[in-house]
């Protein structure tokens, strides 16, 4: 079967050095993937290729056909991309901002339809979105903003989502918030979902697959229980690991910390407490 | 399951929200504003002339339209021959200044970008001032070199200034921009001064193209500027909806399928264009392409679609208000009409600045 994206031998070389090696990644249509590795791995690399960035060698296909050989508008209608830091125009009402998604879909002109209209306001109302439809994008919390821009890419209606770390700066409430919204989003329409990650114990309970990249080349690719595994947790990031399974599929992952916590000194603990005595003398 | 837009229902139907284009109400607020602009703009001067005489004149001049305003033969012609070019001249300049002040302020995403800010009236100025000293034009006539000269040099002094102040795709939300924009004004104003030295015989005629004719214009001036402001004015406004995929930056909006660098592009060469020619006729006005861009976005919305049509609308209003401040208020001597701008618009840049620099 064709997969819903395709890295056939890709190597990105910036400034003379490869930042990624060789990799041949294959997303199977329908899967949740998700795209792990330490800090500068070439996560952010492999996710860019799917859009402004043209590999050194090798290619990106999408349902079969080469990301080089389709236009910009054309790739836009088969993959959305949620950035790591979106853009937030000031002003911009959350409606208009949605509507945004519709862009591939309109013609020459950029002219909203009535049913790119009904189409954004569906999302909205699913994403329960539709009461802040007039409020500016930037009075929203950060959750909310998650949101928006979640809602975009949906309102796009691609057949793949990629989603560049879609839990930075959020608390662990809205973290799960946006991941079980991509869940059930996945469920209802079948797209593809594509994640790049730094809370393996996130990735370990949502993706169906797991690619790991280590300096610039690829770890380990298969499901979370053969890939999340201690060993090649402690060979990628350097911490040790302890995996279980999760009832739901999945694994789950604690990561453990590597030493002892070391002694405070008998002073600090003492000041603690004598600023706690003080406290209770006051009150 | 998720809502199918057909599964929403009439009910739901109605709360759709209308998406970012522009209201009537805004469009008929926009059009009256324009309207009463230009009956103050003609209505007050040195001759009294009653304000009905004044619409019933106008409305003479439609075609198939005979009205009797009651105007002498005398008034007729300070209204139609004197005022009417002015004011008309007055809007079509405020509305290529706003324009241009909007769409630079969209595509730096920088609320501090205007035409001066930017040096694109220095850079107009250097333009014309190389055509005329080499003869190859003297700015009076459609097609002639001079503008197309000027719009280079402004075109030129943008390049420089965005290069310097925003990279590609950054948002300039900062001085970074104006910075910039000072440099380059303050080097081609510089190479204009050494051009004119060398050439001293042409400085009446450069100076007059510069300082504009908006005191004295007449329909021909009108004429002389009306095709740029409608190719500029047409452009911008149907580039409106690209711009505001742009607002996202240019890396989302290559992911949306748009051709940022194309609309940017496009975008830079209309509005200095629009700003070169506004330039060429009324020489320079400072900041009305920054306080009325941001008084419209303030109270109309954000959007491209709302801010360049009422832009143009409300800027060709306060420019032809402002040109009757400008010529009144120590009548019968007139003062320059950037006075005036500046007057109002020092304070409003110093205001949206220290707004930027709190974000």
């Amino acid at each position: 079967m064709t997969p819903a994206i395709h890295w056939q031998g890709v190597t990105i070389e910036r400034g003379g050095l490869p930042v990624v090696r060789n990799i041949d990644l294959r997303v199977p249509v329908g899967a949740w993937v998700s795209v792990l590795g330490p800090n500068g791995a070439g996560k952010t690399s492999l996710i860019r290729c799917l859009t402004d960035l043209r590999p050194t060698s090798g290619t990106v296909s999408i349902d079969g056909i080469r990301l080089d050989e389709v236009t910009p508008r054309q790739r836009a209608q088969r993959i959305a991309l949620v950035p790591q830091h979106p853009v937030i125009p000031p002003g911009l009402p959350v409606f208009d901002y949605v509507l945004l998604g519709r862009t591939p879909h309109q013609g020459f002109g950029y002219r909203a339809s009535r049913d790119d209209l009904r189409k954004t306001h569906a999302v909205m109302q699913r994403l329960e979105l539709d009461r802040f439809a007039r409020r500016p994008l930037d009075s929203l919390s950060g959750g909310e903003r998650q949101r928006a821009v979640l809602a975009r890419a949906i309102a796009q209606e691609t057949a793949t989502v990629v989603l560049d770390e879609p839990t930075t700066f959020l608390d662990v409430g809205h973290q799960y918030d946006v991941l079980e919204l991509v869940a059930e989003m996945r469920a209802e329409r079948g797209v593809t979902v594509v994640t790049t990650m730094h809370d393996l114990a996130i990735a370990g309970q949502f993706a169906d697959r797991v690619a790991i990249v280590h300096q610039g080349a690829l770890l380990a690719e298969g499901p979370p229980s053969e890939t999340l595994t201690p060993e090649l947790i402690a060979t990628a990031w350097g911490v040790d690991a302890a995996v279980s399974p999760d009832p739901n599929g999945g694994v789950h992952v604690n990561i453990r910390r590597r030493r002892e916590p070391p002694a405070l000194p008998a002073s600090s603990t003492s000041t603690l407490t004598g600023s706690l005595e003080a406290i209770q003398e006051r009150s | 399951m998720t809502p199918t837009p057909e599964s929403t229902g009439p009910a739901a139907r109605l709360d759709v929200p209308r998406g970012p284009r522009l209201g009537v109400a805004w469009l008929a607020g926009g059009c009256a504003a324009l309207f009463v602009a230009a009956i103050v703009g003609i209505w007050i001067g040195p001759v009294r002339v009653s304000p009905g005489g004044v619409i019933l004149e106008l409305l003479d001049r439609l075609p198939i339209v005979t009205i009797d305003s009651g105007l002498s033969d005398f008034e007729q012609t300070i209204v139609w021959d004197i005022r009417a070019p002015r004011v008309v001249l007055g809007m079509l300049v405020g509305a290529m200044l706003c324009s241009s002040g909007a769409t630079y302020q969209g595509v730096f995403r920088n609320a501090l970008a205007d035409p001066y800010s930017l040096g694109v009236a220095a850079g107009a100025g250097l333009g014309a001032t190389i055509a005329i000293v080499n003869r190859l034009g003297d700015g009076s006539g459609v097609g002639d070199p001079v503008p197309l000269f000027a719009f280079g040099g402004a075109l030129l002094a943008v390049m420089v200034a965005s290069t310097l102040g925003a990279p590609r795709g950054a948002p300039s939300a900062n001085a970074n921009l104006v910075l910039a924009g000072v440099a380059v004004a303050a080097f081609l104003t510089s190479i204009q001064t050494y051009v004119l030295q060398r050439n001293t015989e042409d400085l009446r005629k450069v100076y007059s193209w510069i300082l504009g004719r908006l005191s004295t214009s007449s329909w021909g001036e009108v004429q002389l500027v009306l095709p740029y402001a409608i190719v500029c004015c047409t452009g911008l406004l149907l580039l409106a909806s690209r711009l505001d995929v742009l607002a996202v930056g240019e890396d989302e909006a290559t992911m949306l399928g748009a051709s940022p660098a194309g609309i940017r592009i496009v975008a830079l060469a209309l509005a200095s264009f629009a700003a070169a020619a506004a330039v060429a006729v009324s020489g320079l006005i400072v900041f009305v392409g920054l306080i009325v861009p941001h008084a419209v976005r303030r109270l109309g919305g954000v959007t491209h679609r709302r801010v360049l049509p009422l832009s143009m609308l409300f800027g060709g209003a306060f420019l032809a208000l402002t040109d009757v401040v400008a010529r009144t208020i120590q009548a019968p001597r007139e003062l320059p009409i950037g006075v005036v701008t500046a007057c109002i618009g020092a304070p409003f840049f110093l205001h949206i600045l220290r707004r930027q620099a709190a974000v």
